[in-house]
């Protein structure tokens, strides 16, 4: 049984163990950017971490560069209880090489705004570059890709 | 703590081995997405094992289409908007996943989302039963039942 | 040929790996059950006395169920299929095990359709705690924090009380 003696097993269980991590650093975003945590949401990218948001069709929409401006970005949003968002990450595909990864996924904003109905607010794609540090993952670029947004 | 009884490899091999295979389904499930929103035909259909079976119906049974292999399916994709001229998003969760060897069962739910012409909506939701085979180590969906329990009436 | 304790170390990632896979496995099952109107199967993704507690976000309860009978009772009186066909919808679980115990938190969006089509009618967040029971992941507390509801939306069944 060479393909399960102790080394290859080990091996196998870190990929595992990355994979769950990197959903896990996906989770907190999204609980951190919902609930207005700004250093916690900060805290999910890299100390020099890219945060690029751009419609399909190349129009930029913010960049923040470095926990300070992410800081700042997240400080300057309307937040609970004024409104409620809900990002949800979907289809994520994740590639672990080493200590760096690659992730591709879909995001889909459901929001309340003063107290109204829920409505999607927004969707589109994520694509991700993550690193370990310290044996904790963070983002170290996520672009964002704003597929729709409602028509006015 | 089960310390009296000595660990194995062939023991822990089994349970990783479990988690793997969970793994590589819930991927393919997820790929289906990438590449059926993204308009990826042949990626799309490679999803499926060669003689794979997509069937969309709706709760009476009403069939609204159906492929029997990996052309057709290719051809379906092919015959739909994809972007740049329409983005949609099928989102799958809550997914209940059994193992049987090389084969496995898969039961979740889909929505779909996409642009209206005032809202973003969904335009469709309802549940996947999935069959699943192993083939070269790859997790390919045998037969895809989809049943479609609310839509947009546009 | 590897030692006991190398073995034991790699069996404890592997627990914690099929831990937090049990969990959403319990997760999902409440999903497909609360949907399809399982009762029975639904009350027992919660522990004997497992709570469900539903309120508004600024406080306001909505209904509270202490035991797996309220469970079974609250789900009866709704509307499910082939009535109204749902989806519970979680996203964004943060899982944290310590043993037999756990505690995650998590988003909810719920999906169902009216008559005029699809819609999203409810959002908001789970705070749940877990405990394993005879290797399996049940519900011990679950508090549904409700952040926003279509108005005039509901499944409650025509002749019960509204909660």
């Amino acid at each position: 049984m060479a393909a399960n003696d102790l080394e290859d097993m080990q091996r196998r269980v870190q990929l595992l163990e990355d994979e769950r991590d990197i959903g896990d650093v996906f989770s907190r975003y999204s609980h951190t950017i919902d609930y207005g945590r700004q250093e916690e949401w900060a805290d999910c990218f890299t100390e020099d971490g890219v945060f690029d948001v751009f419609t399909v069709d190349g129009r930029k929409v913010h960049k923040e560069h470095g926990r300070g401006e992410l800081f700042r970005y997240l400080g300057g949003k309307k937040l609970p209880p004024q409104r409620y968002d809900k990002h949800v990450l979907a289809a994520p595909l994740i590639d672990v090489k080493g200590s760096t990864a690659k992730a591709q996924s879909y995001f889909i904003m459901f929001s309340s705004v003063a107290g109204s109905a829920p409505f999607i607010g927004v969707y589109g794609r994520y694509k991700d570059t993550l690193v370990k540090e310290g044996g904790r993952w963070y983002l170290k670029e996520r672009l964002a890709e704003v597929e729709r947004t409602p028509a006015r | 703590m089960t310390a009296t009884i000595p660990l194995t490899e062939e023991a822990l091999a089994v349970r990783l081995r479990a988690l793997e295979d969970e793994r590589g389904i819930l991927r393919t499930l997820h790929r289906y997405s990438h590449c059926m929103d993204y308009g990826l035909t042949k990626e799309w259909s490679e999803c499926f094992a060669p003689d794979g079976v997509f069937d969309v119906k709706d709760l009476s049974g009403k069939r609204f289409h159906r492929e029997n292999n990996r052309k057709e399916l290719a051809a379906y994709l092919a015959s739909k908007k994809v972007p740049p001229e329409r983005y949609d998003k099928h989102i799958v969760a809550a997914p209940l996943i059994e193992v049987k060897g090389n084969t496995a069962t898969a039961t979740s739910y889909f929505v779909a989302i996409g642009a209206g012409a005032k809202a973003l909506e969904i335009h469709v939701y309802g549940r996947y039963e999935d069959t699943m085979v192993k083939t070269g180590g790859e997790w390919l969906i045998k037969e895809r039942i989809a049943t479609v329990e609310g839509r947009m009436i546009h | 040929m590897a030692s006991q304790q190398e073995l034991a170390a790699l069996q404890g990632r592997i627990q914690a790996l099929e831990d937090e896979r049990d969990i959403l496995r319990t997760f999902y099952t409440y999903s497909h059950t609360i949907d399809y109107g399982k009762t029975r199967e639904w009350s027992e993704c919660f522990t004997t006395d497992g709570v469900f507690n539903v309120f508004m976000v600024d406080g306001t309860p909505v209904h509270r169920e202490n035991n797996r009978t309220e469970l079974k009772a609250y789900l009866a009186s709704k509307l499910t299929p082939p009535e109204v066909y749902d989806k519970h919808i979680l996203a964004a679980p943060v899982i944290k095990i310590t043993g037999d115990k756990a505690t995650a938190e998590s988003f909810f969006i719920a999906i169902g359709d009216a008559g005029d089509g699809p819609l999203v009618f409810t959002f908001g967040r789970y705070t749940d705690t877990l405990m394993k029971e005879k290797g399996k992941w049940l519900i011990k507390e679950r508090k549904a924090e409700t952040e926003t509801r279509t108005p005039g939306f509901t499944r409650t069944r025509k002749g019960v009380k509204p909660a």
